[in-house]
């Protein structure tokens, strides 16, 4: 296969399995989808260890996006929400434009095309779903807060092993018990969380736009690429064109 | 909104495949020829050596690489680059032995993915179609001859860079095959993995009689195949069908 419209590169956490899956899954015709994998010591999927991983992923992100950024690809997303929120506002604004200018390529990441997608959706009000702790939780409403979203409800899965292993009938009913009545949109955090067999079906029953770290990570890198193509099942998100 | 293709959430197989950066080819053909259940995951490789002593230097690099991709709990590994592979006649196999080492996960390298699946057809005569330049051909026919393969013809396009290689068109690989006089031939082996042919691997064969072995087809089947998945898959040449 030729990749005629665009090749968008994912550089994705070493352990997750997810992300090559659902990306693969949603690319549309003549749009090739590259990966490669963050260096960084520490288990994945385990909330143990994180932040030293986490660390370690971003001394090593230059290294790692150089070698992604060899397949010349239209875009590199960095698909870690957890990276971002780590990072905070300020300091991924600061690699993003850092890694843009030195690779000439646009680098975004999964959470920043959140916060795009959300705005696109004019939702400001919204519910927060996560796989994670509470503290890791709490700093993703922080970060959702810091670009100007107001969060009314949050939650997250209890007796979560591994994010990668997650059902579809657990991620659903965790976006059923988040969501609230006066909320615009739910988010569910994670990129490493399957999301993209349920979300269509979670928009349709609550009725309101559900956005996931992969939901949005495909459609602002397709954004961004410059495409105009609208993918269908996965939210009316995926179908916005613009 | 029923449109939504399902994710393929590796169910029965998760294969990783260490490939060299620059590659843009083998990620779409993995996704257009890995059957439901089997889902693929890639750490990119940097620019490897092009001699035998420059790529065994890398060897300890390539190892913390592979253990960066084991940690997606693979059942399969494949290190797949064609050229560095075929460069002498068991570095496929010597690097394959260090990833799995430094692993505990299975290794195999692209080389012996083609001793392989040419041993599934008993090929001992092959026509060697490449984009590589002569002298990585004549390097590959060397290979072959250590482990008692024949090239009894070959071409190459004397591309040296990675989008020449993934520039041709899928449709001069057939000109390029068929111009070949293979009379002798017991298979025909287009060789590397950055080059588009999964789309005519079945018309090949058909056209040229022979069985076809190529890089990526032939390194994901035996990843299949080595991890215990025997079914078969359909539209990429016999080897994935019938054997």
């Amino acid at each position: 296969m030729k990749s005629w419209r665009a090749k968008l590169g994912f550089l994705v956490p070493a352990g997750t399995p997810t992300v090559e899956r659902e990306m693969m899954a949603l690319a549309p015709p003549g749009v090739s989808v590259h990966f490669s994998r963050m260096v960084g010591r520490g288990a994945d999927g385990t909330l143990k260890g994180l932040e030293s991983r986490l660390i370690s992923q971003i001394e090593h992100m230059d290294e790692s996006a150089e070698l992604l950024a060899s397949v010349r690809p239209n875009v590199i997303v960095l698909a870690h929400t957890a990276t971002s929120y780590h990072l905070g506002k300020d300091g991924e604004r600061e690699l993003s434009e850092r890694l843009s200018n030195k690779l000439g390529i646009p680098f975004i990441s999964s959470f920043g095309s959140v916060v795009t997608a959300l705005r696109r959706l004019d939702a400001k009000k919204v519910a927060l779903a996560t796989p994670y702790d509470e503290s890791l939780t709490l700093r993703s409403k922080t970060n959702l807060e810091s670009h100007g979203f107001e969060v009314l409800n949050f939650g997250w899965l209890p007796n979560v092993r591994s994010i990668f292993d997650e059902t579809d009938e657990r991620v659903y009913g965790l976006g059923r018990s988040i969501d609230v009545p006066q909320a615009e949109a739910l988010f569910i955090s994670g990129v490493g969380l399957p999301t993209i067999s349920v979300i269509g079906a979670l928009e349709m029953d609550l009725g309101k736009p559900v956005v996931s770290s992969a939901s949005a990570t495909m459609w602002n890198a397709l954004r961004v690429a410059g495409l105009k193509c609208p993918i269908t099942g996965y939210g009316r998100l995926l179908e916005i064109i613009t | 909104m029923n449109s939504a293709r399902i994710a393929n959430y590796g169910t029965k197989l998760r294969i990783g495949l260490l490939i060299p950066c620059r590659n843009t080819i083998c990620e779409p053909d993995a996704a257009a020829i890995l059957p439901d259940g089997v889902s693929t995951h890639v750490m990119r490789m940097p620019t490897l050596g092009t001699t035998l002593d420059a790529l065994m230097a890398q060897a300890p690099e390539l190892g913390r690489s592979a253990q960066i991709l084991a940690a997606a709990r693979l059942d399969v590994i494949g290190f797949h680059c064609t050229a560095a592979s075929t460069i002498a006649p068991t570095v496929g196999r010597d690097l394959a032995t260090c990833l799995r080492q430094a692993t505990g996960v299975p290794v195999v390298s692209t080389s012996e993915a083609l001793l392989a699946g040419l041993a599934v057809f008993q090929a001992r005569r092959i026509l060697l179609v490449t984009p590589y330049t002569r002298a990585i051909n004549e390097h590959e026919i060397e290979f072959f001859a250590a482990h008692g393969i024949e090239v009894v013809d070959h071409v190459w396009l004397g591309h040296s860079d990675a989008a020449g290689m993934s520039s041709v068109e899928p449709q001069e690989w057939i000109a390029r095959a068929e111009a070949l006089p293979g009379d002798s031939a017991d298979a025909c082996v287009l060789s590397c993995a950055n080059i588009r042919v999964a789309p005519i691997l079945a018309e090949l064969e058909q056209r040229l009689n022979l069985p076809v072995i190529a890089s990526n087809q032939v390194m994901l089947w035996h990843c299949l195949r080595s991890a215990g998945y025997c079914e078969p898959v359909f539209g990429y040449g016999n080897l994935l069908t019938q054997h």
